[in-house]
């Protein structure tokens, strides 16, 4: 029998570090050279099927990187399962600002959420200021997964997202059901915390 | 510039003339400019300030990806074009360094540069800038989320059971964001049709765009009853924060009839919008809308004379094929809103990690809403979609839910729904919202009744007089994440009861505190005109009127009762 999954999760980051990027290719593996900014956030959802035939749906939120959207970010990783907190690696100021939406996140968020440091945009290497030591030291020291990706080519995007796949039913009471659903037809609003997890034939919020 | 242009101008047929198809055509090059109160500089880099503001990196990590969606002539360098966004964007904030830049602002002004002449850019953008998207370029989004509140109440005048659909998925109507404050122009899939929405929210009062898009969102009643069964926040979000099919080409005779039959029919007067803190009190006590308030207020219908303008329309050949965009622009177009519609098809054989584990076939949110379509309506034939929706079959499917939808149409709703609610409505009551400096009420026809270009600079630095202090009252309702919108729906539900009750009074102890500051940096300002020997006489009574209304709402009503100086 395999189990269904839903997460809720987050990307974070500073402007133009590749957030909506990284989600495109996890996405729809594609790739813009030039993407628009996001305004506000976008949401889109992949789903990830594990060896033991565990199906992982992610229900992604890519929030705007500027500081003054920062207000609305509660509303997105309020019960997110776990969030992708993005830095550019060739902008060392870009880490800083991953450590503190991290170190919000350990404040704010629920306390069970997996939270994965992403160095984005490897392909750049040559211009690298974010040395991968600095980086994964960083994240072992809190704890996070880490990982570098480039959306532009691809590498590490879709380990990093399957890494937290992983993770997730680990460290979270997921809601579980058979695996009868047709993708996309699950109900929505299934409250991941909440212990009492509704049954597939639960009514409908109607 | 001729001497005092805005007085002759004529706005009614502005506001007429911007509701047919094209809108102002190419004449919208003069127009924009006159509806702004924009001069030419004599002196072109006078006023800049020589040092670079904070935010000009983030600027340019904009305006490096700007131009994604239009101009579509490849023959256009989009690089130089970039570049000339960017340094007329840098323009605007190093002469009005106080003003503070936000992502989606670059979409605005890129609005402007491609459409107006070089030299009538910079002056345009400002006066935008400081008159009309002030209240978002302050250092918070408060003020937008102040509109995104008034959108909520006028959806739920508007339509209550969508209104209550809508509010279990998302608290506020988020989605609409990127419409609000960026008035439309991080949305719009095209030149043309941005070009034709701000005809019409230049002749008319700032608070339009959130009428707008109430009228677009409540155009959708169908796709979003149809998501209800999905009831999904992330599924509307991805819906509702792109907008529908809109076009606005020529149409065919019958049509194009149709909506100057429409256009007609509507002739609104705007009168200018009074932040009266007493009357946001009166407001909560009052149930129905009282006729002096409205006639008060805002916004008459009349039947129009013969209108002088309007049925030809001026500018056919100059706009873009909107329909014509190829399938794959179309698509762009779609991922750009964030929707994403296709199946992600893996290739097992491709994938260089982990191979036990698989992105699997999903069906994206698009991608079931277009099923939903389907099962509903039979595919309109591609090669004659977009091309001439004449040709097509006028209400074939009645429960079709995507159709197109003409901007006309969408822009008459959107006046017919600011008549029906205006803000004034007790359950809008926008002075119990938005301060009294904020752009929806310091706003006016008149450029001698409207804050000065500095003044209005220097507003952005008071955020608590644009956007009224929020109270735990909404504080409550938003508080609720996005995402999870079922079982916060149940909470909320049981709420409403004390909401009701705890209303009146917190609304005005807020009212009366705001009025105490307006009264009091009125004073303040009095005081250091005749210390500094400013004759107070016929202009010291203008000038108490222009800071009551920007001031303290309420000073500005008053002053007109005594000094009745305001055209009925």
């Amino acid at each position: 029998m395999s189990k269904q999954f839903q997460f809720k999760l987050v990307l974070l980051g500073e402007s133009a570090v590749g957030k909506s990027s990284l989600v495109l290719r996890f996405v729809k593996d594609q790739f813009d050279d030039y993407r628009e900014s996001t305004i506000g956030a976008a949401f889109l959802t992949q789903t990830v099927m594990l060896e033991d035939q565990t199906t992982v749906k992610f229900e992604i939120w890519d929030t705007a990187g500027q500081e003054r959207y920062k207000s609305l970010a509660p509303m997105y990783y309020r019960n997110a399962n776990c969030a992708v907190v993005v830095y550019d690696i060739t902008q060392s100021a870009s880490l800083e600002k991953a450590r503190t939406w991290i170190r919000e996140l350990q404040r704010q968020a629920d306390p069970s959420i997996v939270i994965a440091l992403c160095g984005n945009k490897s392909d750049l290497a040559a211009r690298r200021q974010v040395t991968e030591e600095e980086a994964k030291k960083y994240a072992e020291e809190e704890g996070l997964m880490w990982a570098e990706t480039s959306a532009k080519t691809g590498e590490g995007v879709t380990e990093i997202f399957t890494a937290i796949a992983k993770k997730l039913p680990l460290t979270a009471t997921p809601a579980s059901r058979t695996g009868a659903a047709r993708p996309g037809a699950s109900r929505a609003g299934v409250d991941l915390n909440k212990q009492a997890t509704p049954g597939p034939n639960e009514p409908c919020n109607c | 510039m001729t001497k005092s242009p805005t007085t002759t101008l004529n706005w009614h047929s502005y506001r007429q003339e911007s509701l047919t198809t094209g809108g102002f055509g190419p004449r919208r090059a003069e127009i924009w400019p006159l509806l702004l109160h924009a001069h030419k500089p004599h002196d072109d880099k006078g006023g800049l300030n020589p040092s670079a503001h904070p935010d000009e990196r983030q600027i340019q990590l904009d305006t490096d990806r700007s131009f994604v969606l239009y101009p579509v002539d490849p023959l256009l360098e989009k690089e130089s074009l970039k570049s000339q966004l960017h340094e007329l964007i840098v323009s605007v904030f190093r002469k009005r360094p106080i003003l503070s830049y936000f992502q989606g602002y670059h979409d605005i002004v890129s609005v402007i540069f491609l459409t107006l002449p070089p030299e009538m850019q910079l002056c345009c953008a400002e006066k935008l800038s400081l008159q009309r998207v002030r209240d978002s370029m302050g250092s918070t989004l408060e003020p937008v989320l102040g509109l995104l509140r008034v959108m909520s109440r006028l959806l739920r005048l508007a339509d209550p059971s969508l209104a209550s659909l809508l509010e279990q998925i998302s608290p506020l109507p988020y989605y609409a964001l990127s419409n609000l404050l960026t008035l439309f122009a991080h949305d719009m899939p095209c030149l043309s049709l941005i070009q034709h929405v701000f005809d019409y929210l230049l002749c008319r009062p700032p608070i339009m765009v959130v009428y707008l898009a109430s009228a677009i969102l409540l155009s959708r009643k169908a796709e979003i009853e149809k998501l209800e069964e999905a009831g999904e926040e992330g599924m509307v979000h991805s819906l509702l924060s792109g907008l529908p099919d809109i076009y606005d080409e020529d149409v065919g005779d019958s049509q194009k009839t149709q909506d100057i039959d429409t256009a007609d029919r509507l002739a609104v007067v705007y009168l200018p919008l009074e932040s009266d803190a007493t009357t946001a009190t009166v407001d909560e006590s009052a149930s129905p809308v009282t006729s002096s308030e409205a006639a008060q207020l805002v916004y008459k219908s009349t039947v129009s004379e013969a209108e002088s303008k309007a049925p030809e329309d001026p500018g056919e050949d100059a706009r873009e094929p909107i329909g014509g965009r190829s399938e794959e622009e179309k698509e762009v177009v779609e991922e750009e809103k964030g929707v994403v519609e296709e199946e992600k098809v893996v290739d097992e054989e491709t994938r260089s990690f982990d191979p036990k584990a698989e992105l699997l076939k999903e069906k994206e949110p698009m991608e079931q809403i277009n099923e939903l379509v389907e099962e509903l309506a039979p595919p309109i034939d591609a090669a004659t979609d977009h091309k001439n929706p004449a040709d097509e079959p006028q209400e074939p499917y009645p429960r079709l839910i995507r159709p197109r939808v003409s901007l006309s149409s969408l822009l008459v709703a959107a006046d017919q729904l600011y008549e029906r609610y205006p803000p004034s409505h007790p359950d809008i009551s926008l002075t119990s919202i938005m301060g009294p400096q904020s752009v929806v009420f310091t706003w006016s026809e008149s450029p001698s009744e409207m804050p000065d270009d500095d003044e209005a600079e220097r507003m952005v630095e008071k955020p608590e007089l644009i956007v009224r202090p929020y109270t735990e009252l909404y504080a409550e309702n938003e508080k609720s994440e996005i995402g999870r919108g079922n079982e916060a729906h149940h909470k909320r539900r049981r709420k409403r009861g004390t909401f009701l009750g705890g209303r009146v009074e917190q609304r005005t102890v807020v009212a009366g505190a705001v009025l105490a500051i307006g009264v009091a940096v009125a004073m303040y300002s009095v005081r250091t005109r005749s210390i500094n020997g400013a004759s107070i006489g016929k202009d010291g009574v203008k000038d108490w009127q222009v800071m009551g209304m920007w001031l303290g709402g309420s000073l500005m009503s008053a002053g007109e009762r005594v000094f009745g100086t305001k055209k009925p």
